[in-house]
């Protein structure tokens, strides 16, 4: 994806437009061009987004954070932001100490594969793989082999879970077990890895992911 | 055999434990954790799914476990890496009320075959799997996600040599 970007004169700078005005600070910009490899999909899963100008100038915290260097009205342009959850989660990934344990356990899942004559996905394998190496502070999962795919579930001594089966590169079949007074509820579906991110690290479901 | 033809056969009483075998892919030694489909579809789960009843084969415990780890091994490859789950019938159907199925346990015991030997202790759990439910499906895991919540023990399928019988 490509993001524009407007740089802004310092305080310190001036310049001359075409019909000779002067320009204060602030009032010039050039647009710069910014390019990533990165899909909005990585983007959301770090608690990012991109947004529109006109948005920005609608967030609240914009009007009290402004910049020496924006000045609105500005021309299009678009804006890496914090998402909510990303401004109240701050996600970031960390080293998982049990890492090498749960790829041990998912060669040891191939190897029964083989024994059992079960089928193996590799994408669902690398997948999980690569959701655990993405996840912030959490515990190490339990790791199981379903109708060829990866699943990892954390359930905690109250017996809630998080059950998520890796459905190829991107697809994640989840299963939520979330006590409600004394019961246990569900919440199930099929969705993208970035999403289940997001919802398994806001503030109601990541006990579960600590334990 | 259709499930309406298991009607009239008995049924394990609520107040019975049974336990299924569970393959390496089902258990992770490494958290002591069991995922719920071990309650899934196998190969070997025709008209039901597979259980055993606990105390059919001895009253002891141990030795009970030990006959049903015998008489398995007659009818199938044991995995290394493979564990019986135990849940207690009521507690189970009661974990699968919400699916509004048509779901119970009945006797099935199997008569001696060949090298296999007889199972008196062998059950059915008719209506799991679900009809037309793939291995793994959104329904399937939760029915295994609610009966793992009822789990009450698990024990190996492989039990290591003791060093005084080596």
């Amino acid at each position: 994806m490509a993001t524009n970007s407007n740089s802004y004169l310092r305080e310190d700078q001036t310049g001359v437009d075409r019909i000779g005005k002067i320009f204060r600070p602030a009032q010039r910009f050039d647009h710069q061009l910014m390019r990533t490899r990165l899909t909005e999909e990585d983007f959301a899963e770090r608690g990012l987004r991109v947004v529109a100008m006109s948005d920005v100038l609608e967030m609240e915290n914009f009007q009290s954070s402004q910049s020496a260097f924006v000045s609105p009205p500005s021309r299009a342009s678009q804006w890496l932001e914090l998402t909510p959850a990303g401004e109240q989660n701050a996600v970031r990934p960390v080293a998982h100490a049990w890492m090498s344990i749960v790829e041990g356990r998912i060669a040891e899942l191939r190897d029964i594969a083989v024994e059992e004559d079960l089928p193996f996905d590799e994408e669902s394998a690398q997948a999980a793989v690569r959701f655990l190496r993405r996840l912030p502070r959490a515990r190490q999962p339990s790791t199981f082999l379903v109708g060829g795919n990866i699943r990892l579930v954390w359930r905690n001594q109250d017996g809630e879970q998080i059950g998520l089966q890796f459905r190829g590169a991107d697809k994640v079949q989840f299963v939520y077990l979330e006590r409600e007074g004394g019961d246990l509820d569900s919440t199930m579906g099929l969705t993208s890895a970035a999403k289940v991110m997001r919802a398994i690290t806001s503030p109601s479901m990541k006990r579960i992911l600590r334990g | 055999m259709s499930a309406s033809s298991y009607a009239d056969r008995p049924r394990v009483d609520r107040h019975e434990n049974v336990t299924r075998y569970a393959g390496g892919s089902h258990y992770d030694a490494t958290t002591g954790e069991v995922n719920g489909s071990a309650f899934d579809r196998e190969a070997k789960d025709a008209d039901g799914l597979s259980v055993n009843r606990v105390g059919v084969l001895s009253r002891d415990k141990d030795e009970d476990r030990a006959s049903t780890r015998r008489v398995l091994a007659t009818r199938r490859t044991l995995g290394r890496t493979a564990i019986f789950v135990e849940l207690n019938v009521g507690a189970a159907l009661e974990a699968l009320a919400e699916f509004e199925e048509d779901i119970f346990m009945c006797h099935d015991a199997l008569e001696k075959e060949g090298d296999k030997a007889a199972n008196p202790a062998h059950a059915l759990v008719i209506g799991l799997p679900f009809k037309g439910e793939a291995v793994g499906s959104l329904k399937s895991e939760l029915a295994g996600d609610r009966l793992r919540g009822v789990v009450c023990d698990t024990f190996p399928v492989i039990v290591p040599l003791a060093a005084s019988d080596a």
